[in-house]
């Protein structure tokens, strides 16, 4: 008994990996050949499907960091950290102040608030942008990162106040309760129980906007003008264009080079996920 | 299970309700400042015959009325646009809970998967993509290649065949499943141990715990998946501003993309603005229907 | 674990206040940066400047370029600026360049926002869009006719090409020609003759014999894309039939339905009888044919496109199987001509308040011999009689252009009008093509709709 047990329980384990692996597999594959990609020269890419690089091309990296001569990937780098991390930081800042206001308070007004919040989700950024580049034109931020950076400062991510609502309304309020009656205030609440207890959700938060900031194509296009200026997402897209032929080893090298920082973040704060909230040590 | 956390009615939130004012004010601030011009420019230049680079000149409803009654494209686009967010929309919750489940379980090499799953999501809409979704769909390409192994002599041009590139590019979104997938092991991770701890003294089987636990404590973050998942698919055009512009003969010609053609290519702001207004009325409708039914499935634990 | 969060969290708190009130100090008068940048600079060039360049006196400029492409556009007009700066030390000129994606977008939130460039890159079918809107967009360069010397220009391009109204929009960089870019092994294997005036009809016929021979491989690949296969073939294949312009001046459908059915048969016929690789095959392939994998090995013949976009289909073949030819024509059609356009132009913001000096960049980069050197044919052959000599003179462009755009201005196409430039009309022939050809509606229907929804469109153009 015991042993069937114990077989099955060892099947049960194998199952999962082989599921794991297979799919893994098929979410991994396309950067794998990228990265090989990355080594072929053009025939190669596209005349077959073949994985491996048959006449390897080894310089793509280097030329490809050169960029066009002007400014190198090293520029494009440091503008997409300079542009990202100020605008997660305040997100994240903004939004859980905000989240806790929307959670926990039944203010007057609150439902439609909410309700006018998560509308402005659904209006395509199409329409909104030539009214908002003028408003930032005459607030002077053209050019600059202040059109990320402002947005977020002040809470205009509705995704993530949402989110971060759905989670604070997970956790269970006795535990704001115990602490009220310790005499805390809302604030201290915020920060001391909510918070340590939100860190799953935090760390998503910002893993998903430092993602999308970071990738962010349309409004970087818009903002930036000056080369000098240029994030990576226009970087990459600085040589594409339909007339020339393009070194695609270089254009591969370069994406899966400017992917790395999200790979890296994301590798780094995903064992976050797998710490456990004890929510009955706190309590205790 | 969910009751034995149910107290007396003290709640020190209600005498302090005003507070809640004070925290959302950034929020408050921002839309005054960022958002509600823009909304209401794009609201007004829906009525006029705004063509983004010049003076906007007051039409009355004829945008909506040529919509409605004319362009064939908004009707097409809509269809295409309804089944696209039917198919991505569940099929990427579904398997991105799956995925989820099997990554919050102690295995070995988890960190490992676990950023494996959400590659695909950083890739985004870069610009390998595209050429990486030829080379898997197109006519000689791996997809087929594999079918071939199989047995399978499949000459199918998955992208380029009216029947199957809707359906193609809406894997594109449903392998970029990493967000929801992030959200869902996040919120399991946030269940509170000791509601297992308590049916495993009730005896309870885990396949148990996990309709009894895991699903009702996760559908706040389920309910939250559906609401964004199917207003950022509404929107999506990704694929066809990427791979296939809308080809063939509109089959991938996503509501986004024709508000985008409209916007900056045809210089119809006006008409765009009243294509996104429509589809504003329409996700709203979505979005309040899936409000209306989460009284019956979503469960907060704050809720005494 | 608790304070440490509590203190991560304020430690969070303190690098985002204290960026973002930096990065808000550094940015926020962030023209005033950058014109201690451009001063800077000009400081620079005005202590070289002893030498002194031809108009070296004046007052410190500073002017935004506008342009898109690839790296090697990009160099050489880096490099052509530099150049130019040298020689006009109280000039700074901003480069602002970037890949086609999103370029059209971000020009006219700028034109909207009245922060555009002074100089702007522009694409010749965008010129009746910009041109037909309330507010003058462009200014007129003839104008400027005593900086820019237009006669090196052929007055028929400058005319109905890069003109709106009898207003000058934009000065043409290059001339694109049309043509059918050839594998010569292939029609060698084939046995296909290289030196015929192909017609539509006789691309069918070798293109039956080539699929007889080889299954694998096609005659020919249509480039799918609305830039490409609506002025490569539905526009020439009418005009061709009628002897004149599908669309006229006075935005009248000038065809009737059952040519343009014609054509429709015509296109199917292509597809349907194997000549042409199947439009499911090339659609995820628009505009960048030259990636199809059949081109790459050798099993397609040949690729019909704009000489612009030679370069790129010919680095994926391999320069010494690569040949030209004309494009096909209509057989016992009213005109057998090639399609021909300016390939960019390049425009003066009317916002600018430095127009003068814009002016005198682009006589410049159009007629002075330093700068044919440097830009070569990164724009396509030079348009500017001019440029061009020295580029013909000293084998500065790529021969196989230079080759296709003589043939085709050997027997150009007249100017098509600019109505039938309009992008959506454009995309509505390509989508009822699209139909057509999937077989979703007959060439009858076709016909049928085009003529309803383009007729409509043209109404509302009229207004």
């Amino acid at each position: 008994m015991n042993k069937i047990g114990k077989a099955k329980k060892i099947a049960n384990v194998a199952l999962r990996y082989i599921i794991l692996i297979l799919v893994g597999i098929l979410m991994v594959y396309p950067l794998i050949w990228l990265f090989f990609s990355s080594f072929k020269p053009n025939e190669e890419i596209f005349g077959n499907i073949r994985l491996l690089p048959v006449n390897a091309v080894w310089n793509s990296y280097v030329e490809g960091w050169k960029g066009t001569g002007q400014f190198t990937f090293a520029t494009f780098m440091i503008n997409s950290f300079k542009m990202v991390v100020p605008t997660v930081a305040l997100t994240i800042l903004s939004s859980v102040v905000v989240a806790y206001g929307f959670a926990r308070f039944r203010f007057p007004g609150h439902k439609i608030l909410f309700a006018l919040m998560i509308s402005t989700l659904m209006l395509p950024n199409a329409v909104v942008v030539i009214p908002r580049y003028m408003l930032y034109n005459k607030l002077g931020w053209l050019d600059s990162y202040m059109p990320f950076y402002m947005p977020a400062l002040f809470a205009c991510y509705p995704f993530f106040i949402f989110m971060f609502i759905q989670f604070f309304r997970g956790l269970p309020k006795d535990l704001d309760e115990a602490a009220c009656i310790d005499g805390c205030n809302t604030f201290e609440i915020l920060v001391k129980i909510i918070l340590p207890l939100s860190k799953p959700s935090i760390i998503s938060a910002t893993i998903f906007q430092f993602v999308w900031t970071w990738n962010d194509f349309f409004n970087s296009l818009i903002y930036i003008s000056s080369v000098s200026k240029y994030p990576l997402a226009l970087g990459l897209r600085m040589s594409l264009d339909t007339a020339d032929a393009a070194m695609w080893n270089e254009i591969f090298a370069m994406a899966i080079v400017s992917v790395m920082p999200c790979v890296i973040l994301f590798f780094l704060a995903q064992k976050y996920f797998v710490e456990g909230i004890a929510t009955s040590g706190i309590k205790g | 299970m969910l009751g034995r956390r149910r107290k007396n009615s003290f709640n020190m939130y209600k005498r302090k309700q005003w507070m809640g004012l004070v925290y959302i004010m950034p929020w408050l601030i921002g839309f005054l400042v960022f958002q509600l011009s823009p909304l209401i420019s794009s609201l007004w230049y829906s009525f006029t015959d705004y063509s983004a680079l010049g003076e906007a000149e007051f039409i009355g409803l004829e945008n909506y009325r040529n919509l409605f009654t004319i362009d064939p494209n908004f009707r097409k686009s809509l269809s295409v646009t309804l089944k696209y967010v039917f198919m991505t929309v569940p099929a990427k919750l579904i398997f991105a809970l799956f995925i989820a489940m099997l990554l919050s379980m102690k295995l070995r090499a988890v960190n490992f998967f676990r950023t494996v799953y959400y590659i695909p999501s950083i890739l985004g809409a870069s610009v390998a993509i595209a050429t990486l979704w030829r080379f898997l769909f197109m006519r000689d390409g791996l997809i087929n290649d594999i079918l071939e192994a199989f047995g399978l002599n499949s000459t199918i041009d998955w992208i380029g065949d009216p029947r199957f590139a809707l359906a193609t590019i809406s894997l594109l979104a449903v392998w970029q499943f990493g967000s929801s997938m992030v959200l869902f092991l996040a919120g399991i991770k946030q269940i509170p141990q000791d509601l297992y701890e308590a049916a495993c003294i009730d005896g309870a089987s885990k396949v148990k715990q996990f309709f009894i636990i895991t699903i009702p404590m996760l559908t706040p973050i389920v309910f939250f998946n559906l609401i964004m998942q199917m207003i950022t698919a509404f929107q999506d055009f990704t694929a066809p501003f990427l791979i296939t512009s809308g080809g063939p003969a509109n089959e991938t010609y996503l509501y986004g993309m024709l508000l985008y053609d409209n916007a900056f290519r045809f210089y119809k702001m006006g008409y765009a603005c009243a294509l996104s207004w429509v589809l504003f009325v329409i996700i709203i409708a979505f979005t309040l229907l899936l409000f209306r039914t989460s009284a019956k499935w979503v469960f907060y634990s704050e809720e005494d | 674990m608790k304070k440490n969060f509590v203190s991560l969290f304020s430690i969070l708190l303190v690098i985002a206040l204290s960026m973002a009130t930096l990065a808000g100090c550094g940015n926020a008068p962030a023209q005033q940066s950058g014109q201690t940048e451009g001063e800077e600079t000009a400081k620079e060039k005005e202590e070289d400047s002893q030498t002194e360049g031809e108009s070296g006196s004046g007052e410190p400029v500073t002017l935004r370029f506008s342009w898109w492409g690839a790296d090697v556009r990009h160099e050489a007009t880096l490099a052509a600026i530099e150049a130019y700066q040298k020689a006009n030390p109280n000039v700074t000129i901003e480069a602002e360049y970037q890949g086609f994606e999103g370029y059209q977008q971000k020009m006219m939130t700028q034109l909207t926002g009245g922060t555009a460039p002074d100089l702007i890159q522009i694409d010749n079918v965008w010129l009746m869009d910009l041109c037909s809107q309330k507010t003058v967009l462009f200014d007129d360069i003839n104008n400027y006719s005593d900086i820019i010397d237009l006669s090196s220009f052929e007055k028929q391009i400058i005319d109905s090409y890069c003109s709106y109204d009898g207003k000058l929009i934009g000065i043409p960089l290059g001339t694109n020609g049309s043509g059918l870019m050839v594998n010569h092994e292939f029609f060698e294997k084939f046995d296909i003759p290289m030196d015929t005036q192909f017609t539509w009809d006789s691309i069918i016929e070798y293109g039956k014999k080539v699929r007889e021979a080889d299954p694998e491989s096609y005659l020919i690949g249509i480039d799918p894309s609305a830039e490409s296969i609506v002025p490569l073939f539905w526009e020439p294949y009418l005009l061709g039939e009628t002897g004149e312009y599908w669309i006229s001046d006075d935005f009248q459908i000038t065809c009737t339905k059952e040519e343009m059915g014609k054509a429709f048969s015509k296109l199917k016929e292509l597809y349907d009888s194997g000549a042409a690789v199947p439009m499911g095959e090339t659609i995820s392939f628009s505009a960048k044919m030259e990636q199809l994998p059949k081109w790459v090995n050798g099993q397609l013949g040949c690729i019909m496109d704009w000489s612009g976009r030679l370069p790129a289909i010919k680095s994926a073949l391999g320069a010494e199987k690569f040949a030209t030819v004309n494009v096909p024509v209509v057989a016992d059609g009213k005109l057998q001509t090639y399609p021909t356009k300016p390939s960019l132009l390049v425009g003066i913001n009317n916002a600018s308040k430095h127009k003068e000096e814009a002016a005198k960049f682009i006589e410049w980069m159009v007629n002075s011999e330093e700068a044919a050197e440097i830009l070569k044919d990164v724009r396509s052959i030079p348009t500017s009689k001019t440029a061009r000599e020295i580029v013909d003179e000293k084998g500065l462009g790529d021969p196989d252009v230079l080759k296709m755009v003589t043939n085709t201005l050997a027997n150009p196409s007249s100017a098509p009008p600019y109505a039938g430039r309009n992008a959506e009309i454009v995309a509505i022939v390509l989508e009822e093509i699209q139909k057509v050809v999937y077989g979703q509606q007959t060439p009858e229907e076709g016909a049928e709709q085009l003529t309803a929804r383009v007729q409509a469109k043209l109404d509302s153009l009229k207004k």
